[in-house]
């Protein structure tokens, strides 16, 4: 296995699968776990979107009676954690969506080796700064190479 | 003689001599201070460097256990019994519904 880091930035859609228990990011997230070269990256701006996807109105309508804003609170915190903290300090401006910007910014600055995001517009600027703009279902398949 | 040459010193020249150094005392212990602090960070930096790799390894494994964490927290989300029967695909296909 080639000890060489690979950092990964996942976007806050993958974060809202997770909470969810969907299959594929839940197996992602048990593949990524198991490999020691795996490193995942957060920003400030990053952890602001993932926070408002986990107690944003979409998580509330599909949860119903059932969403625990306790157990989110618990969950970004531990998202947090798992995380390798970088503060980016330039500016992208390459996204057709904007707010898609920071985590371009993040990938920039980390050096990330892959962008996992099934947002059309990221994937068309794939590669950027040397990261793979990849979707969730194509990064499952390369997890699953790591650990073979 | 005007009136403002009559008065006196406020303070006679040994109380000004004191009060010298007394600042030069203070200013001392400010340069001290900084140099001890400066050299504290610089021995902080050298740990660091030398155990750069443990602290890594300590590091890496705080943040797995906080991925298995995750984990664990997540099957807690009561999910909704229709999303669970979904197909990953589907499932895939229904979250991209809901931010596209």
């Amino acid at each position: 296995m080639n000890a060489t880091k690979i950092r990964i930035v996942f976007d806050s859609v993958f974060y809202f699968s997770l909470a969810l228990q969907g299959k594929i990011a839940i197996k992602i997230w048990e593949l990524v776990l198991t490999q020691n070269h795996i490193e995942l990256c957060l920003s400030a701006a990053h952890f602001n979107e993932i926070k408002a996807k986990l107690y944003g109105e979409d998580m509330r309508q599909i949860l119903g009676v059932s969403y625990d804003e306790q157990l989110m609170g618990r969950i970004c915190a531990k998202i947090a954690a798992s995380h390798t903290h970088f503060y980016p300090n330039i500016k992208v401006d390459v996204c057709h969506d904007r707010d898609d910007n920071f985590l371009l910014e993040l990938a920039k600055s980390c050096q990330a080796n892959f962008i996992v995001t099934n947002d059309k517009q990221l994937l068309k600027l794939n590669p950027f700064e040397g990261a793979r703009i990849v979707k969730i279902g194509e990064f499952l398949q390369q997890a699953h190479n790591w650990s073979r | 003689m005007s009136e403002a040459t009559k008065l006196k010193p406020r303070t006679k020249k040994s109380d000004r001599r004191t009060v010298r150094i007394v600042i030069d005392e203070f200013l001392q212990s400010v340069i001290d201070t900084r140099k001890s602090r400066n050299a504290m960070l610089a021995d902080a930096d050298v740990v660091k460097i030398l155990l750069g790799e443990k602290v890594t390894e300590e590091m890496r494994a705080t943040q797995q256990q906080a991925g298995r964490d995750v984990l664990e927290l997540v099957k807690q989300v009561q999910t909704p019994q229709s999303f669970q029967e979904m197909t990953a695909d589907e499932q895939e296909a229904f979250i991209e519904s809901q931010f596209n």
